[in-house]
């Protein structure tokens, strides 16, 4: 580029609280799958045998992509995005048919060995487009078109997932909601959603008859404050249909809709059974090893609970409770705040930008980070359903570690960008 | 590129949103941490000792039951361990990938594993093929543990255990192992599967090794063994009441579910039971622990042995001869109770009531401890006992009886049987025709009509021991029925009268024959007992020696004449036999006629032998006959009841049907005696095996441990002998083969017992202790049914 100054390495210039902050989060992770699998056989963290040895694998793997990214034109994000996007859906679709089940969901290709999980990587292809579209100027969300083509752009990799069935994944989908929202989607929309998953968890708990009471009463009170307008009857009739159809169907949906070990979870949750043994096994093991961590935590490789696997997928979804339990509070409050460290310089980063591509591009990584951590990690401690989501560059896996360092080297890619040109 | 890539979009226009979004993560951050901080702060101690519990635990140690032996040491009631296999179907194992070698294929693991195989049946699987077909190379395909095992280790089950055939086994496992990995809801067990219950430890062993069953180094298998005991007895339902039944494995680990009141198994069961073992331990992993050293923890003890009194043979006898009786009769119920007169030892002791679901006689209740009875004649002894010895009555002194009826005090008494009308009658003629008549008029007259001393009667009732229980060693033993003037009941001038001639108390057969026993033992009145002994391994925990309870009942005068009337009993009485005996013996008869009673079929219940709600009381024409002696007469040494409850036979009298079963008791007791005498010989060429222990390895082990004995195992095996060299032990694996007869010498009973019934033998037992020979030797093939004899020795 000749209206910018030469990079000499394609780290200069790159942002070095993000980078630090990835690097600690994998170090973290590393030593946290070797405590978690940790067995007297195997103890040298290179075995490349155990997960642990693995993970040094996948971790190099992404210092490549880090490096590939950086070295890439940052010119060829913006329109090879729809390819991309078109590229992994494709890929979705296939894994349907020829993909590998592991726990009941059909999320893999399985090549020589490595596994392949195609919807990590969805992600950041329905990122990159999600920025492309929106990004063009002139966007606006009170045009149905302008509102309808991301919505699309949501739903279509989000079905395809949501076929193999993994719904951890395609929960994260909607932290795009919040990209539209920064980028001038109406509140009400999240108020919206706020709304729905507010009456359905009423719904499950309360009495139906109770419910649509109420739903009437706060209309009827809120018509005859505005004094009996047709506007504000007109404004409140939708609400109340909504709110309506879902304390009618909700039933339904739950019983026909979500898997039967999905309804136990969400039962578990929302206290409606309490069954330590069951369903409620894998929060109830990993509340016991972050409970009994305590302040400190019992120190490295001193976790009973993950050491004697009580904790299922501890290596993996469950990788929290082993650092609740190994080093306490403290440590969990060191990870929450490098996370936090890492989607706030992100945001920052990308409020500075002043290319609408890389600003939206950054929200859509903030928010997917912030998504699955806590998701995560409510999760773990039990407010959330149990739902099968990785903690990013933490827990075990390749799939995931390459598609979040994808995720973050775009973006570091495009900031890099924007600094060479301020100079 | 032509589009200009960096579009300046000027001043933020959403900078609102953007703060909102912001606190919005912030927010949520916080209320993570919030979250995790109060789990930390408020539920940390909660969590520490949920933990705790789980990482520590306190684990009960099974132990196994004590045997019960009759004196001779043969084994009454054992139990021996076995197995119930179950799988684990989640064991990670199953799930494992494994290659298909060409070479490991079925057939020759069947036919390495010894098995026949129908060559054309083993043939490799569709998969296998069409695998095959694809690639070229076998090798490659990959499948769980579960899919390549599992055929093999159908064809293994269906041979071993042997309950299903190779498909159905190969259905089952399927459908187990499809259940456990299903995703959705599974079915209630799916994890444990009960594969097969009662199997011993040799065929565990056995299949262990094989197919899907068989983990590789740093795997568990899936199958796991649960002890469990099998109750045995030797010989059959022999005396089972008096023995008791053999508690279920719950009724054994906790003595409070175990509540059935009799037998030894019950009134012994602090000894059987031994102690439940509880200790420590600490989870170091899956299926790894490490027991603690805890100064709570309860060292687990097997139960100690119980040896009783019972004579096998002799009960086998009295009841084959109680069983004859009832068939002959068909009586509904009856009891034969063998006492040793000199010690108070029970030697047999059969109960036998007419199951009308097994149309047969069964020992259904103990009714010699368990049920009372008016006696009847037999307490007329007690009477004129009384009278004798208060009131100077002699055998000679001469009662008129009126021919048979007479008016005594407001009374009309009858006697059986009128006969001849006679009327002055010697005390002991008138015990031997056993009148009531007689012996009524004699007690009123000493101890109510002349002068009040009813409650002289009555205490010298109790001074014989009657009114009170006999204290035998078991559970259960009912209260007589007493009576006496405070009763609201008694009756002037009319309820001595009926006492004397045996009405109104109430008695248990036990309670009689210990009467007559203290007679026959010249006044010295005994505890009856059941048990002699309690043993651990070799070692007397505790002995049991005769109590007395009363060493002199009565003067030996009274004593004398009371003897002299019961001999006159079987020589002249009620009890004279047709047939000429070789022995003599004393005792008295008893027919007692039946009250109605009530519909719920109990008689004689305390609370309503006399109030029938139906209005239905009163005498019926059933009977029930007894008899009580002992022999020989000149030196007695067993007393003997024998009680028949409602024979068929019409007109029954103890004389016609409790005499001759107590004399055929006593006549094969006598001719057996002979034979006790000779086996009680010093055994020839008795082999020193003090130093020579063969039993469990595990076993041995302990007790080597326990004595503080270095010891080395040398093979390991179920099954070891120690052998001493150079003060040293070794435990000597010894393989028990599966189809040839055993090495049995060294062992313990129970040790030989287990190898024998899994072979399908029982053995014929001589003597106690460990083996020292066995009639068939170790290593002869073996036959189905195949009688071994075998001799034990201390």
């Amino acid at each position: 580029m000749k209206d910018t100054r030469e990079q000499r390495t394609v780290f200069q210039y790159v942002d070095l609280p993000i980078l630090l902050t990835v690097m600690g989060l994998m170090l973290i992770g590393l030593l946290s799958i070797y405590a978690a699998v940790y067995n007297n056989e195997h103890q040298s963290i290179f075995d490349l045998s155990q997960s642990y040895g693995k993970q040094i694998l996948w971790i190099s793997g992404a210092f490549l992509i880090l490096v590939i990214v950086l070295g890439t034109d940052y010119r060829i994000f913006e329109p090879a995005s729809y390819f991309f996007y078109a590229l992994t859906l494709l890929l979705l679709g296939l894994v349907l048919v020829f993909g590998r089940e592991v726990n009941g969901a059909k999320a893999w290709f399985e090549i020589g060995g490595f596994r392949l999980q195609p919807a990590e990587f969805a992600k950041v292809a329905t990122c990159l487009s999600i920025a492309n579209y929106i990004g063009n100027s002139g966007l606006k969300f009170n045009q149905l078109k302008h509102t309808l083509v991301p919505v699309i752009l949501i739903a279509v990799p989000l079905f395809l997932i949501m076929l193999q069935p993994d719904t951890g994944s395609a929960l994260v989908y909607f932290s795009f909601i919040f990209v539209m929202y920064r980028e001038g989607l109406s509140i009400n929309y999240l108020l919206l959603i706020a709304f729905i998953g507010l009456v359905s968890v009423l719904a499950l708990l309360f009495d139906k008859v109770l419910l649509i009471a109420i739903l009437s009463g706060f209309g009827a009170v809120y018509v005859l404050f505005s004094r009996f307008k047709l506007r504000a009857f007109l404004s409140y009739l939708p609400i109340l249909l909504i709110g309506l159809f879902l304390v009618i169907t909700i039933d339904f949906i739950f019983n026909n809709v979500l898997e039967p070990h999905q309804q136990d979870r969400i039962n578990v949750l929302l206290g409606k059974e309490t069954d330590i043994k069951g369903v409620g096994y894998n929060v109830h093991q990993s509340k016991i090893a972050i409970g009994s961590g305590g302040l400190w935590g019992k120190g490295f490789l001193e976790g009973t609970q993950t050491k004697l696997n009580f904790v299922p997928e501890q290596s993996t979804d469950f990788i929290f409770c082993t650092i609740g339990e190994e080093w306490g509070f403290a440590g969990s409050l060191v990870l929450l705040s490098l996370y936090s460290i890492l989607i706030i310089r992100i945001i920052k980063l990308a409020e500075l930008q002043k290319w609408r591509f890389a600003r939206i591009y950054g929200y859509g990584v903030a928010s997917i980070i912030f998504f699955h951590v806590f998701i995560n990690i409510g999760m773990t401690i039990g407010l959330l359903p149990v739902i099968g989501i990785p903690l990013p560059f933490i827990s075990y896996g390749g799939s995931s570690m390459f598609a979040f360092t994808l995720l973050v080297s775009i973006f570091l890619r495009l900031d890099n960008t924007r600094k060479l040109v301020l100079q | 590129m032509s589009k200009e890539p960096l579009k300046p979009t000027g001043k933020n226009p959403m900078a609102f949103g953007a703060n909102l979004y912001f606190l919005f993560l912030v927010l949520m951050v916080a209320f993570v941490m919030f979250r995790v901080w109060s789990l930390v702060l408020f539920e940390s101690e909660k969590y520490k000792e949920v933990l705790s519990r789980k990482l520590y635990s306190d684990t009960t140690v099974s132990v196994l039951r004590g045997t019960i032996m009759s004196e001779e040491g043969d084994i009454l009631a054992t139990t021996i361990p076995y197995y119930d296999l179950t799988l684990d179907m989640t064991a990670s194992y199953l799930n494992k990938k494994r290659k298909n070698p060409k070479d490991d294929s079925l057939i020759v693991r069947l036919k390495a594993a010894g098995l026949k195989i129908d060559a054309d049946k083993a043939n490799e699987n569709w998969l296998d093929k069409l695998a095959s077909k694809f690639s070229g190379k076998k090798e490659k395909i990959t499948k769980t543990i579960f899919q390549t095992e599992l055929e093999y280790t159908a064809e293994i089950l269906a041979k071993t255990l042997g309950e299903r055939n190779k498909e159905e086994y190969e259905k089952l496992l399927t459908k187990w192992y499809r259940e456990a990995q299903s995703k959705g809801p599974k079915p209630a067990g799916y994890r444990y599967r009960v594969l097969k219950k009662n199997v011993d430890y040799k065929t565990f062993e056995k299949l262990r090794n094989e197919g899907i069953f068989c983990a590789e180094k740093g795997h568990i298998s899936c199958l796991n063994k649960s002890e469990r005991y099998k109750p045995v007895y030797p010989y059959g339902n022999l005396a089972m009441r008096t023995i008791g039944k053999i508690p279920t494995e719950e009724e054994h680990k906790d003595k409070k579910l175990f509540n059935a009141q009799t037998g030894i198994q019950y009134s012994y069961n602090s000894y059987l039971a031994g102690i439940t073992g509880k200790v420590k331990r600490k989870r170091l992993g899956k299926n790894a622990y490490l027991t603690l050293d805890d100064e709570n923890n309860i060292l687990p003890q097997n139960g100690s042995d119980v040896i009783t009194t019972l004579d096998v043979n002799m009960q086998d006898m009295v009841e084959n001869e109680l069983r004859k009786t009832l068939t002959n009769h068909r009586a509904e119920f009856g009891t034969a109770v063998v006492m040793e007169v000199a010690t108070g030892k029970i030697k047999a002791m059969a109960n036998l009531g007419y199951d009308t679901t097994r149309s047969g006689y069964f020992e259904l209740e103990n009714y010699a401890i368990r049920r009372r009875f008016e006696p009847g004649s037999t307490l007329k002894l007690a009477s004129l006992m009384a009278a004798m010895e208060k009131e100077g009555l002699t055998p000679s002194d001469r009662v008129d009886i009126e021919g048979g009826t007479a008016r005594v005090g407001e009374m009309l008494v009858r006697d059986a049987g009128h006969g001849k009308a006679e009327s002055n009658l010697t005390i002991q003629q008138i015990f031997e025709r056993s009148s009531n008549v007689g012996v009524a008029k004699t007690v009123y007259r000493l101890f109510e009509q002349n002068q009040n001393k009813v409650s002289e009667y009555l205490e010298t009732i109790r001074t014989f021991g009657l009114l009170n229980t006999t204290g035998i060693d078991l559970k259960g033993e009912r209260e007589p029925k007493t009576f006496s003037p405070k009763d609201k009941s008694w009756t002037r001038n009319y309820s001595l009268i009926k006492l004397s001639f045996g009405y109104f108390f109430e008695f248990t057969p036990l309670q009689i024959l210990n009467f007559y026993n203290t007679v026959a033992n010249n006044g010295k009145q005994l505890k009856p007992y059941l048990v002699s002994e309690v043993r651990y391994l070799d070692q007397t925990i505790e002995k049991f020696e005769p109590k007395v309870i009363n060493p002199k009942i009565c003067s030996d005068k009274t004593l004398k004449w009371a003897h002299q009337l019961m001999v006159g009993v079987a020589l002249n009485g009620t009890a004279k036999g047709r047939d000429s005996l070789e022995f003599f013996y004393a005792g008295k008869t008893g027919t007692v006629q039946l009250l109605n009673y009530p519909k719920d079929g109990i008689p004689n219940n305390p609370t309503n032998s006399y109030l029938f709600p139906d209005g239905q009381g009163g005498w019926t024409n059933r009977h029930q006959v007894s008899f009580v002696g002992y022999f020989p007469k000149d030196n007695p040494t067993y007393s003997i009841i024998t009680l028949i409850n409602y024979p068929k036979t019409p007109e029954p009298t103890g004389g016609g049907i409790a005499v001759p079963l107590f004399k055929e008791i006593a006549k094969k007791i006598y001719a057996g005696s002979l034979n006790y005498q000779f086996r009680a010989l010093p055994a020839p060429n008795r082999v020193a095996i003090s130093n020579l222990y063969h039993g469990q390895q595990a076993d041995l082990a302990l007790l080597l441990k326990k004595l503080k004995l270095p010891y080395r195992i040398q093979r390991e095996e179920e099954f070891a002998k120690v052998v001493t060299n150079a003060g040293k032990y070794y435990l000597q694996g010894n393989r028990v083969p599966e189809s040839a007869m055993p090495d049995l010498t060294g062992m313990n009973l129970r040790d030989a017992l287990y190898l024998l019934e899994s072979r399908g033998i029982r053995p014929k037992i001589n003597g106690k202790g460990r083996v020292i020979s066995q009639s068939i030797g170790a290593g002869s093939p073996l036959k189905r049914g195949m009688s071994l004899q075998l001799e034990l020795s201390l």
